[in-house]
C-alpha cells in the first residue's frame, strides 16, 4: 500500500509540469462523458413520445415538431460530440511526452553512474528500461496519460449514468447494483497476485535482452568455437521461462475482465426481469426500460476499462520501480560542480591511496603514494592485475580511494570540479571504445569545435593520416559499433587522436602500446614530444622499449608500490624491478 | 523507403506456417469468436421481442421465458469469451516464442559482416520488441477481426430482414466509413514502419552510450549524447502525434457518422411508418441497438488495424531478416567435401587473396604463403597492413574476392564450415568473455571439458595464480564484458579458451598483447610444450612473442614484403630491420 501510494505520488510529480495540458484533458473527458449519458435519455425520449403518439393515431400521423426537436437533441450532442473527440489525440501525445521526457530525464540518471552500477546492471537490462517499460502498451507512458484518463472517462461514465438511471427509477436502479459487491471482493482477491507476476515477467524480459546482448556482442566467438546450438538451448530456456510467467499474466488479465463483464451481465438480467415486470405493470414506460438497458450495455466498456487501471496500474508501478532503482542506486562520489577550478595542473600526488573494487574484497592497491610534476612523463609498468588501470581510474575521477588522498596542486580531488578537471585531461582506455559514427566524428567527440588545422595535426600525430587517405569516403568512413570496422591498432590511433584533440594537460595512456607497432609509437612519441612539449603524460606500458621515451618509472606489483625513479636509478636500486625488466628481456641486439 | 503495401500478400503467406502449426488454438479461438459473435446478435432481437410481445399482452409468463434465454445467451458466450481469449493469447505467446527463437537462430548464422554494420542494440530490439510487436497480431487481431466482420454481417443480414429499404439507405454511410477507412490505413502504414525504425535506432544509441558510458563521462560529454538521444525521441514522438492525432479525428468523424447520421435517418425513415402501425417500436430499438453496436466492432477493428500496421511494420522488418542468407547459402563451395572429415595432414596453403570489406577497397593483395602442419607461423607488420583480416578469412568469417585458401588442395570452404572451425581455436584481438563464470567461459558450457582440464589450461596461459587469488576460483562471476577483470586477465582467459578445446590449429591474434613481460615468458615456455603437436599462426606486435617462430611472414599494406625466419629477414628485409631495433631496449638502456 505505501508502496502503491509513493508510485502514485511519482505520478502526480510529473504531471506538475504539465498543468494545462491535462486540466484541458480533464474538461474534455468530463464534457465527453457527460454527453455520451444524454444518449440514452433522448431514445428514452424519442420512444416514449412515439409510443404517446402510436396511441393517438388519430392526432399523429407524420413526423410532427415533437419528433423534429427530437432529432435536433440528436444532432446537437452528435454535434459537440464531435468537437472533443480528438481528445483521445492529446491523450496519445501526452504520452509520447511522458515517454519522451522520461527516457531522457532516467538515461541522464545513468550517465551520472560509476563502476558499481554497472558491475550490477547489465546492458540488456538497462535498455530494457529505457525502452520497453516505458514505451510499450500499456507501461509507464500509456499509463501516466491514456490509462488514468481512460479510466476516469470510464469512471465518470459510469457515475452519470448510474445516477441517471437513479433519476429515472431508483427501484430498478438498485435492483441491478446488486452484485456489484460481491463482484468487488471477488476482483480485490484475484488482483493481488498481479503485481507479483508483472515483477517476474518483467524480469523474464531483462533477462531476454540479457541474452540477446550478450550473443550479440560475442558472435565472433560464439561461431569461432561453434557453440550456436548452446547459445540457442540457453535462449530457448529464457524462452519458455517467459512464456510461462506471460501465460500467467494473460491468465489472470483475463479472469479479472471476466469478473467485470459479468457484473454488468447480472445487471442487464435485473433489467430484463424486473424491468421486464414493471413495465408490464405500468410501474415505468417502454422508454425507461430500453434507457436502462442501453446505459448497462453501454458502460460495459467502461467497466471493462476500469479494471485495465488496475492491471496496467500494477504493470506501470512495476516499471517505475525498475526506473527509480536506476535513480535510487547510490554514486559512489556524486559529481558536485563549482567547486575549485584549477587553470594550470602543476603537481598531482597520490598519498597513501588504498582501493578496493567492494567493501569485501582485498585491496587493489595498497597505500600507494607518489608525486608528479607538470611535465613529466611517468609510466606505470608491473604484471598484470597490479592494479595499473585502476591508479588511472583514480586519477580520472571515475574511482575513489577508500583511504587516502590523490591532490592535484595539493587539493584533494574531491574538492575539485570534476567537469573542470575532466576538461584538462585526455584519455586513452586500455580498450579503445569507438562509437557508431564516422572517423571524424570519433575523433570529435571531445570537442565542440575544432579547428582544422588542429585536426590535422593530431591526425598525423597518431600516424593516421595515411591510412585513411587509403580509405574510400577518408575520415567520413563509418566505424561500426566499438569500431569494429577498423583494425586494433587504428581503433587504438583514432582514440588517442580522440585524446589529444582536446589539448588536455595530462595525458593517460592506458596500454597503448599493444597493438601499435613499434614503428607508430616511435613517430608518435616524437610528434607529442614536438607539439604537446610540457604536457604531463601518465603511461600504462607492456612494452618495455616504452621507457626510453619517459622520464620516470612506477614499478607496481600486486597492488604495491615497489619502486619510482628514472630507469637507470632504479633498476640498480630494486631486484624486483631489475628481474622484472631484465627477466623479460629476450635478446639483446 | 521502399514503396509497399503495408500488407502484402507474401508476408500473409510467410506467415501461414506459424499460424498452420498451432491450427487447433486458432480453430478453437475462431469457432468460440464465431459463435459469441452469433450470440451478441440475440440479446436485442430479445429486447425487440419484449417491447413488442410481452408488453402488449402484459404476459409475464412470456418474459420470464425471454429472460431465461437471455442468461443462456449471456453465460454462453461469456463463458466462450474467457476461454477464446486464453487460447488465443496462449496461441499469440506461442508463435512469437518461435519467431524469437528463429530471428535468434538466424542471427547466429548470419555472416559477421553483417555484424560490423548493425549496432547490437538494434538487434535486440529486432528481436525482442518487433517480436513482441507482433504477439498482439496473433492472440487476439486475427480472430477478433473475423470476429467482428462477422458480427457486422449478421447484423446487416438481420437489419436487411427487418426492414429492407431503410437497411439499403443505411448502407450509404456505411460504405463511406469503410472507405475512409481504408484510406487511412494505408496513409498511417508508413508512419508506423518508420516508428518503428526509430524505435530501434533510440535502442541501439542506448546501449551503445551504455557500453561506453565512461568515455563519455571522461570527455564530459554527457550533455552531447543526451542532445543525440533527445533529437532521436522528438522525431519519434512527433511522428507518433501525427499519426494518432489522424486517426483519432477520423474516429471522431465516425462515431459522429454512425451515431448521429444512423439515428437521424432512422428516425426520418422509420417514425412515419410506425405511426402508421406498418412498422413496430421494437424494429427501430432492435435498430438502434444495431447501430450502436456497429460502432463498438468498427472501434475495436480500428484498434485492431491500428496495431495490425503496427505488428505488419515489425512482420516487415522481422522477415527481412528471416530471409537473409545465412552465412552458410553465401558460399556453399564444393558438396562433394561437405561430409567428409576434414584432414589436414601437409599444408595450409593461401594461393593469390585478395579480399575487400567494401567495393574498390583492396585489403589483401593477392596474398601467397603456406603453412606446414606442425609450424609456427607469425604475421607481423604494421597496424592495419591486414593480419587480421588474413586470419578472419582462414575462419570464414567473410568471403574471399578472389583466389583461396587450400587446406591439403581442398579449398575451405569446401569443408562443412562447423566442422572446420572446430579445428581452429582462436584468440580475438578485441577480447570478449561473456557475463557468467570463469569456468563456463573458458569452456563454453562444454560439459565433456572437466575442471582438471580447465585448470591445465590456466596454468599454461600462467592464469592459474590469478585464480588463486580469486575468493571463488573459476566459480567467480565475470561481468559484462569482462569488465571486473584487468586486460590482462582478461586476454589470458580467452588464450585459456583457445587451447582448452584442443584444437589443431591455433590462432593468437594479439593473444598476449597486454600481459607483461615476465608473464608472457614463462608462457611461451608452456606453449612451446602444449604448442608442438599444433599449427600455430600467431600475430603480435610486441616481437618478442614471435622471433622463435619458424617463419615470419612480414606485411606491408595488404601485400607480404618478406617472409622467412627471424634471422633471414634481419638480414634480407630493412623495415623489418628497423623494426626490431626499435623494439627492444639495449644493454646500455636497461642498464
Ligand atoms: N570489418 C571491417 N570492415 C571494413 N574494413 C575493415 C574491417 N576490418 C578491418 N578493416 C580494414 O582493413 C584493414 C586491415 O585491417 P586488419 O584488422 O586486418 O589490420 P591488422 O593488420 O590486424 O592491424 P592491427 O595490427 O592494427 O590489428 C584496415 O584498414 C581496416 O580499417
Ligand atoms: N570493476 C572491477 N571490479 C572488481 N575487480 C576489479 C574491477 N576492475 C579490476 N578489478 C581487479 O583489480 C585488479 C587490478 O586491475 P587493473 O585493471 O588495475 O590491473 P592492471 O594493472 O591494469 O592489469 P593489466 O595489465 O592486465 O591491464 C585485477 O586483479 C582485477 O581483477
Ligand atoms: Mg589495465
Ligand atoms: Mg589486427
Amino acid at each position: 500500500m505505501k508502496h502503491n501510494i509513493r508510485n502514485i505520488k511519482w505520478i502526480i510529480n510529473e504531471w506538475r509540469s504539465h498543468k494545462l495540458m491535462l486540466s484541458l484533458l480533464l474538461f474534455l473527458t468530463l464534457v465527453s462523458a457527460s454527453v455520451t449519458v444524454t444518449f440514452p435519455l433522448i431514445i428514452k425520449k424519442l420512444l416514449d413520445t412515439l409510443q404517446y403518439m402510436v396511441e393517438r393515431p388519430e392526432i399523429y400521423s407524420d413526423i410532427g415538431p415533437e419528433l423534429w426537436a427530437i432529432i435536433w437533441l440528436f444532432i446537437i450532442v452528435g454535434l459537440v460530440k464531435l468537437t472533443v473527440s480528438t481528445y483521445p489525440g492529446f491523450r496519445s501525445l501526452m504520452n509520447t511526452t511522458f515517454e519522451y521526457v522520461l527516457r531522457i530525464r532516467y538515461f541522464s540518471e545513468i550517465l551520472k553512474k560509476d563502476f558499481n552500477f554497472f558491475n550490477i546492471f547489465r546492458t540488456g537490462d538497462l535498455v530494457t528500461r529505457l525502452t520497453s517499460d516505458i514505451t510499450d502498451f500499456p507501461k509507464i507512458a500509456w499509463f501516466m496519460c491514456s490509462g488514468i484518463f481512460r479510466s476516469l472517462e470510464s469512471f465518470t461514465k459510469i457515475m452519470f449514468c448510474i445516477a441517471a438511471m437513479f433519476y429515472l427509477n431508483w427501484q430498478l436502479t438498485m435492483l441491478t447494483l446488486i452484485p456489484l459487491p460481491i463482484m468487488m471482493i471477488i476482483f480485490y482477491i484475484t488482483s493481488n497476485k498481479l503485481h507479483n507476476s508483472f515483477k517476474k515477467n518483467q524480469e523474464a524480459i531483462s533477462e531476454i535482452n540479457n541474452q540477446l546482448e550478450m550473443s550479440f556482442s560475442g558472435i565472433k566467438i560464439i561461431k569461432a568455437f561453434v557453440c550456436e546450438n548452446k547459445y540457442k538451448r540457453f535462449f530457448t530456456d529464457t524462452l519458455s521461462k517467459r512464456f510461462k510467467t506471460e501465460i500467467r499474466l494473460v491468465t489472470l488479465n483475463t479472469r479479472i475482465r471476466m469478473i467485470y463483464e459479468y457484473i454488468d451481465y447480472f445487471a442487464q438480467i435485473a433489467v430484463i426481469v424486473f424491468g421486464g415486470i414493471m413495465v408490464v405493470t405500468n410501474d415505468i414506460t417502454i422508454g425507461t426500460f430500453f434507457a436502462f438497458y442501453t446505459f448497462l450495455s453501454m458502460i460495459i466498456y467502461p467497466i471493462l476499462d476500469l479494471p485495465q487501471l488496475f492491471v496496467s496500474g500494477k504493470q506501470a508501478f512495476v516499471n517505475i520501480d525498475r526506473l527509480e532503482e536506476i535513480k535510487n542506486y547510490p554514486i559512489a562520489k556524486p559529481v558536485i560542480p563549482a567547486k575549485n577550478k584549477l587553470s594550470k595542473i602543476e603537481t598531482i600526488s597520490f598519498e597513501d591511496v588504498s582501493f578496493s573494487y567492494s567493501k569485501d574484497e582485498i585491496n587493489i592497491l595498497n597505500n600507494v603514494s607518489f608525486n608528479t610534476k607538470k611535465g613529466e612523463r611517468a609510466i606505470i609498468i608491473g604484471p598484470i592485475g597490479a592494479g595499473k588501470s585502476t591508479i588511472l581510474g583514480l586519477l580520472t575521477g571515475l574511482l575513489t580511494p577508500q583511504k587516502g588522498v590523490i591532490k592535484i596542486n595539493g587539493i584533494p580531488l574531491d574538492e575539485i570540479d570534476l567537469v573542470d578537471f575532466r576538461e584538462k585531461i585526455g584519455y586513452v582506455p586500455q580498450e579503445p571504445f569507438l562509437f557508431t559514427g564516422s572517423i571524424k566524428d570519433n575523433i570529435i567527440f571531445g570537442k565542440d569545435s575544432v579547428s582544422d588545422d588542429l585536426y590535422r595535426s593530431v591526425l598525423d600525430i597518431v600516424q593516421m593520416k595515411r591510412e585513411i587517405q587509403l580509405f574510400k569516403e577518408q575520415d567520413s568512413t563509418r566505424v561500426g559499433q566499438r569500431g569494429v570496422t577498423l583494425s586494433g591498432g587504428q581503433k587504438q590511433r583514432l582514440a588517442i587522436a580522440r585524446a589529444l584533440l582536446r589539448q588536455p594537460q595530462i595525458l593517460f595512456f592506458d596500454d597503448i602500446t599493444a597493438s601499435l607497432d613499434a614503428d607508430n609509437e616511435e613517430n608518435l612519441w616524437n610528434d607529442i614530444s614536438k607539439q604537446f612539449g610540457e604536457i604531463t603524460c601518465f603511461i600504462v606500458s607492456h612494452r618495455l622499449s616504452t621507457i626510453r621515451y619517459v622520464d620516470n618509472v612506477i614499478f607496481l606489483d600486486s597492488g604495491y608500490l615497489i619502486a619510482k625513479g628514472q630507469h637507470d636509478l632504479i633498476i640498480k636500486q630494486y631486484p624486483e624491478y631489475r628481474n622484472f625488466v631484465t627477466g623479460s628481456r629476450q635478446i639483446s641486439s | 523507403m521502399e514503396k509497399k503495401k503495408f500488407i502484402n500478400f507474401k508476408m500473409i503467406k510467410e506467415l501461414t506456417p506459424y499460424i498452420k502449426k498451432e491450427r487447433w488454438l486458432f480453430l478453437s479461438g475462431l469457432t468460440m469468436m464465431l459463435i459469441t459473435s452469433t450470440l451478441r446478435l440475440i440479446d436485442p432481437l430479445i429486447i425487440g421481442h419484449i417491447v413488442d410481445k410481452v408488453v402488449p399482452d402484459n404476459d409475464i409468463g412470456k418474459l420470464y421465458q425471454f429472460a431465461g434465454l437471455f442468461v443462456t445467451v449471456i453465460v454462453l458466450s461469456g463463458l466462450l469469451t474467457y476461454y477464446q481469449v486464453i487460447l488465443l493469447s496462449k496461441m499469440g505467446i506461442k508463435i512469437v516464442t518461435r519467431l524469437k527463437m528463429q530471428m535468434f537462430d538466424k542471427f547466429l548464422h548470419l555472416p559477421v559482416g553483417y555484424f560490423d554494420h548493425n549496432p547490437v542494440g538494434e538487434l535486440i530490439a529486432r528481436v525482442e520488441s518487433d517480436c513482441e510487436n507482433v504477439r498482439q497480431l496473433f492472440s487476439d487481431l486475427s480472430v477478433t477481426i473475423f470476429g467482428n466482420l462477422l458480427f457486422f454481417l449478421g447484423m446487416l443480414i438481420v437489419m436487411f430482414l427487418r426492414h429492407f429499404n431503410v437497411t439499403l439507405l443505411l448502407l450509404i454511410p456505411i460504405s463511406i466509413i469503410i472507405i475512409s477507412l481504408f484510406l487511412l490505413v494505408s496513409y498511417l502504414g508508413k508512419f508506423y514502419r518508420k516508428i518503428r525504425e526509430l524505435n530501434s535506432q533510440i535502442t541501439g544509441i542506448i546501449t551503445e552510450y551504455i557500453q561506453g558510458i565512461s568515455i563519455i563521462q571522461l570527455f564530459n560529454q554527457q550533455k552531447r549524447v543526451i542532445s543525440i538521444l533527445d533529437d532521436k525521441s522528438k522525431i519519434k514522438r512527433n511522428t507518433d502525434a501525427r499519426a494518432t492525432f489522424t486517426e483519432y479525428s477520423f474516429w471522431g468523424l465516425f462515431g459522429f457518422l454512425i451515431e448521429t447520421v444512423f439515428i437521424v435517418i432512422l428516425i426520418y425513415l422509420l417514425a412515419p411508418q410506425i405511426l402508421l402501425g406498418l412498422v413496430t417500436l421494437g424494429t427501430l430499438i432492435v435498430f438502434i441497438q444495431y447501430t450502436q453496436r456497429i460502432f463498438w466492432p468498427l472501434i475495436m477493428v480500428s484498434e485492431n488495424i491500428n496495431q495490425i500496421q503496427r505488428a505488419f511494420a515489425s512482420i516487415y522488418r522481422i522477415f527481412n531478416i528471416l530471409n537473409l542468407s545465412s552465412e552458410y547459402d553465401v558460399d556453399k563451395g564444393n558438396e562433394k567435401h561437405k561430409y567428409q572429415p576434414i584432414r589436414f595432414d601437409n599444408l595450409i596453403e593461401f594461393r593469390n587473396v585478395s579480399f575487400q570489406y567494401k567495393e574498390d577497397e583492396l585489403i589483401l593483395n593477392n596474398i601467397n604463403f603456406c603453412i606446414k602442419k606442425g609450424e609456427k607461423v607469425a604475421l607481423v607488420g604494421a597496424s592495419g597492413s591486414g593480419k587480421t583480416t588474413t586470419i578472419s578469412l582462414l575462419c570464414r568469417f567473410y568471403n574471399i574476392l578472389s583466389g583461396g585458401i587450400y587446406v591439403d588442395g581442398i579449398h575451405i570452404n569446401d569443408f562443412d564450415l562447423k566442422e572446420w572451425r572446430k579445428k581452429i581455436g582462436l584468440v580475438l584481438q578485441d577480447v570478449y568473455l561473456f557475463p557468467g563464470d570463469i569456468r563456463e567461459n573458458i569452456r563454453i558450457y562444454d560439459d565433456t571439458i572437466v575442471d582438471e582440464k580447465i585448470f591445465e589450461a590456466l596454468e599454461y596461459v600462467g592464469a592459474s595464480e590469478m585464480i588463486t587469488r580469486l575468493k571463488n576460483g573459476i566459480a567467480t562471476e565475470i561481468m559484462e564484458r569482462g569488465q571486473n577483470l584487468s586486460v590482462g586477465e582478461k586476454q589470458l582467459l580467452s588464450f585459456a579458451r583457445a587451447i582448452v578445446f584442443d584444437p589443431e590449429i591455433i590462432i593468437l591474434d594479439e593473444a598476449t598483447a597486454s600481459v607483461d613481460v615476465l608473464t608472457e615468458k614463462k608462457i611461451q615456455k608452456a606453449m612451446d610444450k602444449i604448442l608442438e603437436q599444433k599449427t600455430a599462426i600467431i600475430i603480435a606486435h610486441r616481437l618478442s612473442s614471435v622471433i622463435h617462430s619458424d617463419k615470419i611472414i612480414f606485411f606491408h599494406n595488404g601485400n607480404i614484403i618478406a617472409a622467412g625466419t627471424h634471422n633471414q629477414l634481419l638480414n634480407e628485409s630493412n623495415e623489418y630491420k628497423k623494426l626490431v631495433n626499435l623494439q627492444f631496449l639495449s644493454h646500455k638502456e636497461a642498464g
